[in-house]
C-alpha cells in the first residue's frame, strides 16, 4: 500500500517535471519568435508565474501547508511588488533623458 | 458574561491561541521559509533594478547573438531536473526509504554540479571575450547589461554552490542514517527555491 503511493507520488513529479520542461519550451519560442514588446513580456510573465506556481505548490509541497503558511510566502512578495511600481514614474523615456541627456 | 467566557474559549483553540504551531510546521522548516522569503526579496530587488536599468538605457544588446541559448536552455533542463529528483528524495525520505532518498539525493547534487559547471564555463566565455563588471565589450555605451549579468547569475551561482553543500551534508548524514524526512525537506525547500529564482532569471535576462 504504501510502496503503491511512493510510486504515485513519484509519478505526479515526473508529470509536473514534463510540464516544466514543455513551458520552459514555450517560453524560449515566445523568446525567439515574438518581438520585443508588451506582449512577449506578459507571455513570459505568465509562463514565469505558472512555472513559479507548479514549483511552489507540487515540488514545494505549499498545497498541503496550512493557509498561514501560504500566506506568509506571499504576501511579502506582493507588498514588494507594490512598493516596487513606485518606482515607474521613473522608468521609462523620462528617465532615459534624465540620466543621459541631462 | 458568558459571551466573553465563549470568545475566550474561540481565542484558545485557534490557532493563535497558544501552545500550538500557528504554521503547522516544525521550526526549522518554518525558518526556512521565513528566510525564503527574505531572500527572495533580495532577488526581486536585484530584478527590479535590472528592470530599471534597461528601462532607462537607450539600447540594449541582443541576447540571442551575444548568449549561447542551446547552453542555457540545457543548464534550465538540468536545474529542473535536479530539482524534480529532489521532490522525490523527500518523498522517499518521508516514506522512510533511506537508500533511495540518499540515491535521489546524489542525482540532485549531479544535476547542481551540471549547472554549475555549464554557468562557471559561460562565466570563462564571457570574460574571454572583454566582458567586466564595468564594461560591456558587445555595447560599450550600456555596461549595465553586464553588470546586470554578473550581479544577478553570480549571486544565483552562488546560492547553488551553498545549496551544493547543504545537500552533500544532507547526504553524507542520511547515509549512516543521521537524517529525517524533516531536514532532507528543508534542504529540499532551498535547493527548489534557487530553482525559483532561475525560472525568473531565465525568463527575464535571457529571453526578455
Amino acid at each position: 500500500m504504501a510502496e503503491a503511493a511512493h510510486h504515485s507520488g513519484y509519478k505526479s513529479y515526473f508529470i509536473i517535471w514534463a510540464w516544466l520542461l514543455a513551458m520552459t519550451l514555450l517560453a524560449l519560442g515566445a523568446g525567439e519568435f515574438l518581438p520585443t514588446g508588451v506582449l512577449k513580456a506578459l507571455v513570459l510573465v505568465g509562463i514565469t508565474l505558472a512555472k513559479v506556481i507548479l514549483i511552489a505548490a507540487f515540488f514545494m509541497h505549499l498545497r498541503t501547508e496550512k493557509l498561514n503558511l501560504i500566506m506568509i510566502t506571499f504576501i511579502p512578495v506582493i507588498l514588494a511588488l507594490i512598493m516596487f511600481s513606485f518606482m515607474s514614474p521613473d522608468m521609462g523615456e523620462t528617465a532615459t533623458r534624465t540620466f543621459y541627456l541631462r | 458574561m458568558d459571551a466573553t467566557i465563549a470568545e475566550q474559549q474561540r481565542i484558545v483553540a485557534s490557532d493563535w491561541g497558544g501552545g500550538k504551531s500557528p504554521f503547522g510546521t516544525s521550526w526549522g522548516k518554518f525558518m526556512m521559509w521565513v528566510f525564503i522569503v527574505s531572500d527572495a526579496l533580495t532577488f526581486a530587488g536585484f530584478i527590479v533594478a535590472y528592470g530599471f536599468m534597461r528601462s532607462v538605457s537607450p539600447a540594449w544588446p541582443d541576447q540571442a547573438e551575444v548568449f549561447s541559448m542551446g547552453l542555457i536552455t540545457f543548464m534550465t533542463f538540468a536545474l529542473i531536473s535536479s530539482s524534480a529528483v529532489m521532490a522525490m528524495s523527500v518523498g522517499a525520505a518521508q516514506q522512510g526509504n533511506q537508500k533511495r532518498a540518499v540515491q535521489f539525493l546524489w542525482l540532485t547534487i549531479g544535476g547542481g554540479l551540471i549547472f554549475l559547471g555549464s554557468q562557471a564555463y559561460e562565466w570563462a566565455h564571457f570574460i574571454a571575450e572583454g566582458a567586466r563588471l564595468d564594461f560591456n565589450p558587445w555595447l560599450p555605451e550600456v555596461p549595465q547589461f553586464t553588470a546586470a549579468f554578473f550581479v544577478m547569475t553570480g549571486f544565483h551561482g552562488f546560492h547553488v554552490f551553498t545549496g551544493l553543500v547543504l545537500l552533500v551534508y544532507t547526504a553524507l548524514r542520511a547515509r549512516v542514517g543521521k537524517y529525517s524526512g524533516d531536514s532532507v525537506e528543508i534542504a529540499g525547500l532551498y535547493w527548489h527555491f534557487i530553482d525559483v529564482v532561475w525560472v525568473f532569471i531565465f525568463a527575464f535576462f535571457y529571453l526578455l
